[in-house]
C-alpha cells in the first residue's frame, strides 16, 4: 500500500514538474557576447550558421573557432575591448569596419606589412603618427590602398577614448 | 371510539390523571373514580392500555451494567486531540488513491508530449538573430587583430 502511495506521489510529482520549470525564471546567460558564443553548443552553433551562405557560414565558423582556441586572458581582454567598442558611436564603428575590411582584402604579404604598421602606430602620440603619415618613407612603403587604410586607422585611434 | 361526556382524555389535566392513574400513584378515591369512568369509556380504556404496554416494556428492558471506566476513556481521547500531522497522515491514510493514479498518468504523458520547451538559447546569445551573432564575430576579430578601442 505504502509502495502504491509512493508511486502515485512520484506520478503526481512527474507531472507537476514542467509546471514548476514554468514557473521559474529565464536566466540569461552570464557574460559578453564572446561566453555567449563560446558556450554555444556544436549542433545550436550548426542551425544558427545554417541559414547563412557558404562562404560566410564557413568564416563564421573559423571566427568560432578561433574564439574557442584563444587563453582566458586574451578572451577576456577581447572582451573588454568589445565592451569598449561597443560605447563607440555608431557611425564610428562602421568606419571601422570598412576599413577592417579593405584590409582583409589585402594580400597576406602586404596584410602583414599593413599590420606591422598599425603596431607602430598604436604605440605613437598623435602628434607622432600624423608626421609618419606624412612622412616620405611611409609614402614610399606604402600604396595609396594601404595608405588609405592606415590613414583610417590613424583617425579611429585619435578618435578612441 | 366513542368518548363519554367528561371524559379526562378531553383535556391536558385529566390525561395528566390518566397517566398518573396506570403509574399506580393514585390515592384510593381516585383511582375508584376513575376506574368506574374507565369501564365505560373505551377512549381512556384504550389510552390506559397503551400506557401500561409501555410500562411493561419498560419493566422488561435490561440497561446492562454501568460502564465505570467511560468518564476515564473519554477524559483520555480529549486529552490525546490529534495534532495537525496525525489529522493530515490521516487523512491521507483515509483518501481513496485510486482516482488519482490515472489522472496523473494522463497529465504526466500530456506533459511529456508537449513539455514546454525553455526559448531557444539562439535568442540568448547577444539577443540575436545570426546576422547579429556574425557581426559579432567579426567585431570581435577585427578588435583581436587591430587592437582598436584599447590604447
Amino acid at each position: 500500500m505504502n509502495t502504491l502511495k509512493a508511486l502515485h506521489f512520484l506520478a503526481l510529482a512527474l507531472a507537476c514538474r514542467p509546471l514548476f520549470a514554468l514557473a521559474q525564471p529565464v536566466r540569461r546567460q552570464s557574460g559578453g557576447p564572446v561566453d555567449q558564443i563560446r558556450r554555444m553548443p556544436q549542433d545550436q552553433r550548426r542551425r544558427t550558421l545554417e541559414t547563412l551562405p557558404p562562404d560566410r557560414r564557413k568564416q563564421a565558423e573559423m571566427r568560432m573557432q578561433k574564439l574557442d582556441a584563444l587563453p582566458a586572458e586574451e578572451r577576456e581582454a577581447l572582451q573588454k575591448r568589445y565592451e569598449a567598442f561597443q560605447k563607440l558611436p555608431s557611425e564610428h564603428q562602421q568606419r571601422a569596419r570598412d576599413m577592417f575590411q579593405q584590409f582583409n582584402a589585402l594580400d597576406d604579404n602586404r596584410r602583414a606589412k599593413v599590420q606591422t604598421e598599425m603596431d607602430s602606430l598604436r604605440t605613437m602620440s598623435q602628434v607622432e603618427r600624423s608626421d609618419r603619415l606624412k612622412s616620405q618613407q611611409f609614402k614610399k612603403k606604402f600604396n595609396r590602398n594601404e595608405q588609405s587604410i592606415l590613414s583610417g586607422y590613424s583617425a579611429l585611434l585619435d578618435e578612441t577614448p | 371510539m366513542t368518548r363519554r361526556p367528561g371524559c379526562p382524555s378531553e383535556s391536558d389535566r385529566h390525561t395528566q390523571l390518566l397517566l398518573e392513574y396506570c403509574a399506580g400513584r393514585l390515592d384510593e378515591s381516585q383511582k375508584v373514580l376513575l376506574e368506574e369512568h374507565l369501564a365505560n369509556c373505551l377512549h381512556c380504556m384504550e389510552f390506559c392500555e397503551k400506557q401500561n404496554a409501555v410500562w411493561k416494556g419498560l419493566d422488561a428492558w435490561d440497561a446492562g451494567p454501568v460502564d465505570t471506566g467511560f468518564d476515564a476513556r473519554l477524559m483520555a481521547r480529549i486529552e490525546a486531540r490529534p495534532t495537525w500531522r496525525t489529522t493530515l497522515r490521516r487523512w491521507l491514510g483515509e483518501l481513496s488513491w485510486k482516482p488519482v493514479l490515472p489522472a496523473a498518468a494522463v497529465l504526466a504523458a500530456y506533459f511529456v508530449v508537449v513539455t514546454p520547451q525553455p526559448p531557444p538559447q539562439q535568442q540568448l546569445v547577444a539577443g540575436a538573430d545570426v546576422q547579429e551573432v556574425e557581426q559579432t564575430l567579426q567585431d570581435l576579430e577585427m578588435l583581436q587583430q587591430l587592437k582598436l578601442s584599447v590604447k
